[in-house]
C-alpha cells in the first residue's frame, strides 16, 4: 500500500474477525468511507494512518476551511448573543453556539455578558453536519473550566494557519517551539480550527509576539 | 505537427492566501488559475437542505464573463457535481472560481485539471480525481493531443473528454466538427490513455506536495 492518496484510492482494512461477531464496528475518521465489506475509500489527498487492533482508519490531510468534529478544541469569536445563547465564529461553514450557562461556576443568575467580537477558547461538545455545532467552555472530563473560556486579560493577538500546522503546533516538541522558546517568554493557545492564540503581558511584548506570529506564519505552506 | 502527449505541465499549490484552495494549472501556454472557497456559508436562497450547492465561475483572460463563460462555468458544474461528496456538506456553498490566464487551446480540457487540483488543495471530499483531455482531427484523419489554439484553427474536429481517476468512465465528452463514428472513438481512445498519463502526473504533484509538508516522514 502506498504511503499517499487521492480521492477514489482504496484502502483495504484487512478485518480480522473474532469468533461470534458477525458486524463489527469501525471507526472511519476523515477523509474516509466504506467502499464495501473490506475496504475503504479515500475522499482527500493525504496519508493514510491506521490502528488495526482499534479498528480505526482516518486520512491526514491538509486544509485551510474547518469543519467541527465533537471534542475538538477551537478559538472563536462571538457575532451574536441572545438571552439563551451567543453565536460564535469558529471558522466553519456555520456559526456554533455557545450556551451562555456552559461556563464553570454559572448559574441562572451571574451568566456572564460577553460583547460581540469577543475571543472564546472553547471545546466543542456536539457536532453534525444537519445541526450547527455546539460549544462548552467546561471540560465535560472534569466540570473544570481548564483553561477554556474568555480570553479578555493581557494584549491578545490572533493569527490563522492551515489545519494542517495547527495539527502539528499542537505538539510542544514542533521545532518551532524549541527555536522560540530559546528567544521569547510567551503564552500561546494552538486550536484546531487554524486558529492560534498569541498573549502577551506588556504593549512591548506585543512586538515580539509579532515577530512569533511571523516565525509561525513562515511555516505554513 | 502532430502530438500524441500532452504539453509539458506545471502545477502550483496555495498561491491565493484569502480562499480555502487555489492551484495553477498549465501546459504548455494554457493556463488556469482555479480558487476554491468552501464549505462556506450559503445564500438562503441557494441552500440545499440535503447537500451543499456547488458555484462555478469562469472568468476570461481578457474581457468580462459572457456566454462562451457560463457555458464553461455549467460544464465544469454539472462535471465536478458528480464526483464531489455534497451530501457531506449540508446547507453550505462551495464556490469555484476558474481564472483563464492565457488561453493557448484545449482551455475545456486545462479548466477541469485546474478545478481539480483546486478542490485536491482545499480537501473538498471527492469520489474519484477528474482528468481533462482535448484533442482534434486535422484534414488527413490524423489526431493531436492537448492541441494549441493555431493547430485549432486547422482541425476539422476537436473532442474534449473528462475521465474519473477511479474506473476511467467518461464524466464529460463535448465535440465539434465533422467527424466519423470511427474517429470519434480513436479519439476517445487516445484521450483516455493520456488521462491515465495526467492522472499520474497529479499524483506525483500531489505526492511531491504532502512531504514538502511533512519534512520529518
Amino acid at each position: 500500500m502506498s504511503s499517499y492518496v487521492l480521492p477514489g484510492d482504496s484502502i483495504p482494512l484487512n478485518l480480522i474477525l473474532l469468533p461470534g461477531e458477525p458486524d463489527p464496528k469501525l471507526i472511519l475518521g476523515p477523509g474516509l468511507i466504506r467502499q464495501d465489506e473490506d475496504s475503504a475509500m479515500s475522499t482527500k489527498a493525504g496519508i493514510p494512518h491506521s490502528n488495526e487492533t482499534e479498528r480505526k482508519w482516518f486520512v491526514e490531510s491538509n486544509q485551510r476551511r474547518y469543519v467541527p468534529s465533537a471534542g475538538e478544541d477551537v478559538l472563536g469569536i462571538i457575532t451574536a448573543k441572545t438571552s439563551e445563547y451567543y453565536r460564535v465564529d469558529i471558522g466553519a461553514a456555520h456559526a456554533a453556539v455557545l450556551d451562555s450557562l456552559a461556563f464553570e461556576g454559572v448559574t441562572r443568575r451571574s451568566k456572564p455578558n460577553l460583547k460581540v467580537g469577543t475571543l472564546i477558547y472553547a471545546q466543542i461538545s456536539e457536532a453534525n453536519k444537519d445541526i450547527d455545532a455546539e460549544l462548552t467552555c467546561i471540560n465535560p472530563a472534569t466540570n473544570r473550566a481548564d483553561g477554556y473560556g474568555v480570553l479578555d486579560k493581557g494584549y491578545i493577538y490572533m493569527i490563522k494557519c492551515s489545519l494542517g500546522l495547527c495539527r502539528r503546533l499542537r505538539n510542544e516538541e514542533h521545532p518551532i517551539w524549541t527555536r522560540l522558546r530559546q528567544k521569547y517568554k510567551f503564552e500561546v493557545i494552538v486550536a484546531v480550527n487554524g486558529r492560534i492564540c498569541l498573549k502577551s503581558n506588556s504593549a512591548r511584548a506585543t512586538i515580539e509576539t509579532i515577530e512569533i506570529a511571523n516565525a509561525i506564519k513562515e511555516h505554513d505552506v | 505537427m502532430t502530438t500524441d502527449s500532452i504539453r509539458p505541465i506545471d502545477i502550483s499549490y496555495n498561491l491565493l492566501s484569502r480562499v480555502d484552495g487555489s492551484a495553477k494549472f498549465s501546459a504548455g501556454n494554457s493556463t488556469v488559475l482555479c480558487s476554491v472557497t468552501g464549505p462556506a456559508d450559503v445564500r438562503i436562497r441557494d441552500e440545499k437542505l440535503d447537500k451543499a450547492t456547488l458555484d462555478v465561475i469562469v472568468r476570461p483572460a481578457v474581457g468580462v464573463t459572457a456566454t462562451k463563460e457560463t457555458s464553461l462555468a455549467y460544464m465544469l458544474r454539472t462535471t465536478f457535481e458528480t464526483v464531489i461528496l455534497l451530501s457531506h456538506h449540508p446547507r453550505t456553498q462551495i464556490q469555484v472560481v476558474a481564472q483563464i490566464i492565457s488561453d493557448d487551446g484545449s482551455i475545456i480540457s486545462h479548466l477541469i485539471n485546474a478545478t481539480t487540483m483546486a478542490l485536491l488543495d482545499a480537501g473538498i471530499p471527492m469520489k474519484a480525481v477528474v482528468v481533462g483531455v482535448g484533442c482534434l482531427v486535422d484534414d488527413k484523419g490524423k489526431i493531436s493531443i492537448d492541441p494549441t489554439a493555431d493547430e485549432v484553427e486547422k482541425a476539422v474536429s476537436t473532442h474534449n473528454f473528462a475521465f474519473d481517476s477511479v474506473s476511467l468512465a467518461v464524466l464529460y465528452s463535448e465535440s465539434t466538427g465533422v467527424f466519423t463514428e470511427e474517429q470519434y472513438f480513436q479519439c476517445f481512445e487516445a484521450c483516455k490513455s493520456c488521462a491515465e498519463q495526467l492522472h499520474n502526473t497529479i499524483r506525483k504533484s500531489v505526492q511531491a506536495r504532502i512531504d514538502y509538508e511533512n519534512p520529518q516522514q
